[in-house]
């Protein structure tokens, strides 16, 4: 089994196996352009604690059939179920899972970019904004006036 | 952390379209960026898109993308118009209701509503189109057909005309009719899918601005359309039946040729005319002759659903899928919910709808149930005979919608079907009229019509003294873990809510809440708001609901009707459309 090596953001050097890493587009296109590598690949967007995380959900998932292109016939389709080792995988503090996020985003992982998404949908979808502010520690920076205002225009999508 | 903060524009516009539309709405009082991001016109545009890929306003921002003379538009306003629409459908909170009280009492007519119009012209009256503006004047135009469907060589017959579908559609009124010679027929909506003894075929195109006759089309004697017509993109589409005759010239009904004929909506002229595959199969004996065809909006493939009876108890259906020129793709056999199992007091129906979902068909049953409950008993006592427990209403009611779809990645169809579980809700105001009794007890009851691709239930019942409640229903995927038949995705209601006048408007000078005629109120709404229909629920209720972009529109008729005509008939209209 053929091993590559990935740098991250903060200059470790992590060795991984081929076909794990190919769950990254990116890397897949970067290794078919320039064929056999012997150095290691810069990922200057993801550090090392993250770039291992994203690792870590590769391994788990170098098994699975590749990701189909988006379908948006039918988008009730979109459902936010999360299966069990991902909910777990994904059982970190905010900043790792944002991280998470922008480097699947950024190394084309579609499927951990939708896990991700997934979970913070999770984390809003029928919340008030105000248990979203506790949740995320936002500031309301409305002046009372802009509230009132915001909540008159809006009113019809309180039920 | 904020998540609006640290992820970019493209991460954030992957993670609006797994929050419901109207998160997207409140969530804007979160704080000021979130309201920024939400409320911008690249988050706007995505949010549209994805949620609502389908409705005239996702067209409309796919169109000014790619045509240069395209007028700008507001993505944002859009948006929220679109979301506004979604979830006072969703909860049925209409925005205005106008009441059209018609000038005859007449269950058995066509009508339509759209582009801010209501159109209706009765089989048993006069043949005189009538045409009302739901806004404005309120003004009603009556245009007489006759002067253009009957033949000048036919003046002075006793023929009978039995229009078969009106539409409102670009501009122009489409009314297509039988016209038979010297026969009276039948005469009920629900007889409209199935063509029986009809001489011939016409077509009348009205353009809506002038009143007058833009085309018309007779077609050839014997030659019969299979099914309505459908339209779509400027074109006229139906199937066209032409049976072989034998060598003294009677139709033996053995063998047809069978095709798919294209009009050009606004001149009448023939654009195409494709033989169907094995045709003369389409038009074998069969036990209802039972037949809708439906067009999806790319324009590329047709459905035809027909009646595949293998037995008396059983309607099921041949779902068969064709391209435009007339090539079979796809067979499939729908099995509706088996009307001999349990429920004896349930009756089904079947249609084919399309609400905008480019290259999908949507098979929906629909059901009426009778809860009369009270009254069965007392009936059958005074006959000296007991209710058995498969006649007894039932407390819940299966009913299932079938998706045809093309597979991903393939080029064949594939089909879905979804199963939706309806409480049967005891309505305490029922009473029992006593002419029901003696009339057709079948015709007090409940009805749900299903709009699959919202996937929300209309529930009407009736609540006594000739009124009827209005319900919307929302369903829900069930969890995973609870999805147990194979094949098939089970959905439970989570709501059900009466139509009220919550969000009617009011604005100064105008009036939204329009009276019919005289005295008389179609539809009004109770002490609590809850929204009250004049007329009666009965077992072809389905054929009286119609649910267009933003219109939830009832034809309604009260009185006797078992044997005689009704009292007085009408139509309500709803418009969810938001206030600004």
């Amino acid at each position: 089994m053929s091993e590559i090596k990935l740098l991250s953001s903060d200059q470790a050097t992590i060795t991984v196996q081929k076909e794990v890493a190919e769950r990254s587009i990116l890397i897949k296109n970067m290794l078919e352009d320039v064929g056999e590598v012997t150095e290691a690949i810069p990922i200057p967007n993801v550090n090392e604690s993250v770039l291992k995380k994203v690792i870590e959900w590769c391994e788990h998932h170098k098994g699975d059939p590749p990701a189909q292109a988006d379908d948006d016939s039918d988008s009730r389709k979109k459902s936010t179920d999360i299966d069990e080792w991902d909910q777990k995988f994904m059982q970190v503090d905010q900043e790792m899972l944002f991280e998470i996020i922008l480097a699947a985003n950024y190394l084309d992982i579609k499927p951990l970019l939708d896990v991700g998404c997934k979970t913070v949908a999770n984390m809003i979808k029928g919340k008030s904004p105000d248990e979203i502010r506790k949740t995320f520690n936002i500031q309301n920076d409305f002046t009372p006036e802009e509230e009132e205002q915001i909540r008159r225009e809006n009113e019809w999508a309180e039920e | 952390m904020d998540p609006f903060t640290l992820l970019g524009d493209f991460e954030i516009a992957h993670l609006v379209e797994y929050l419901p539309p109207v998160d997207l709405i409140r969530l804007q009082l979160v704080s000021k960026h979130w309201r920024a991001v939400l409320n911008s016109p690249y988050i706007s545009r995505i949010a549209l898109l994805h949620h609502f890929p389908h409705v005239p306003q996702s067209r409309d921002l796919r169109d000014s993308h790619t045509r240069a003379d395209a007028p700008s538009l507001d993505v944002t306003l859009l948006w929220r118009r679109v979301v506004y629409q979604y979830h006072t459908r969703r909860t049925g909170q209409p925005t205005r209701m106008h009441q059209v009280l018609l000038n005859f009492a007449d269950a058995m007519m066509e009508w339509d509503v759209g582009e801010g119009k209501v159109a209706w012209i009765s089989n048993r009256t006069d043949k005189v189109l009538r045409v009302k503006n739901l806004e404005g004047d309120g003004e009603v135009r009556e245009i007489d057909i006759s002067p253009w469907w009957l033949e000048e060589d036919e003046e002075g017959v006793a023929g009978y005309l039995r229009v078969q579908t009106l539409k409102i559609v670009k501009g122009l009124v489409i009314l297509s009719m039988e016209y038979s010679l010297g026969w009276g027929g039948y005469d009920h909506p629900s007889f409209s899918g199935s063509r029986a003894n009809t001489e011939e075929e016409r077509f009348i195109v009205i353009d809506l601005c002038t009143g007058e006759l833009a085309w018309k089309y007779r077609m050839h004697p014997q030659q019969t359309i299979l099914g309505e017509l459908e339209w779509s993109e400027g074109k006229l589409f139906y199937l066209r039946r032409t049976p072989i005759l034998s060598f003294d010239g009677l139709d033996t009904s053995a063998r047809s040729l069978v095709h798919f004929v294209i009009h050009d909506m606004f001149t009448g002229d023939i654009t195409a005319e494709m033989p169907l595959e094995n045709g003369n199969d389409v038009v074998a004996y069969r036990f209802l002759s039972y037949d809708v065809m439906v067009v999806d909006r790319p324009l590329k493939h047709f459905i035809l659903v027909r009646d595949h009876c293998e037995t008396d108890t059983r309607l099921d259906l041949l779902a068969t899928i064709y391209t435009l020129s007339g090539k079979i793709v796809g067979k499939f056999l729908i099995y509706p919910e088996d009307i001999t199992s349990g429920e004896r007091n349930v009756a089904r129906n079947i249609f084919v709808d399309f609400t905008h979902r480019h290259d999908v068909f949507n098979i929906t049953e629909t059901f009426f149930c009778d809860f009369s409950e009270p009254m069965i008993p007392a009936v059958l006592r005074e006959a000296g005979m007991q209710l058995s427990s498969r006649q007894k209403p039932p407390k819940a009611v299966l009913f299932n919608s079938w998706s045809i779809a093309p597979e991903r990645g393939g080029t064949g169809f594939a089909v879905e079907q979804r199963r939706y579980e309806s409480p049967i809700v005891a309505v305490d105001r029922v009473q029992s009229p006593t002419h029901h009794i003696a009339g057709d007890i079948g015709l007090r009851g409940s009805a749900e019509i299903l709009f699959s691709t919202l996937d929300v239930g209309v529930i009407c019942y009736d609540m006594g003294s000739e009124e009827i409640g209005i319900d919307v229903a929302v369903y829900e995927e069930r969890p995973k873990e609870e999805q147990n038949l194979k094949g098939i995705v089970r959905h439970e209601q989570v709501t059900r809510r009466r139509i009220t006048d919550k969000r009617i408007v009011n604005s100064p000078g105008r009036e939204v809440v329009k009276q019919a005629e005289g005295d008389l109120q179609i539809g009004k709404f109770d002490k609590d708001g809850g929204l009250q229909v004049k007329g009666e629920v009965h077992c072809d209720y389905w054929y009286c609901v119609k649910w267009l972009d933003r219109y939830l529109t009832f034809h309604t008729w009260w009185g006797p009707y078992v044997d005689d005509p009704p009292e007085g008939s009408g139509i309500l209209v709803l418009d969810f459309h938001p206030p600004w």
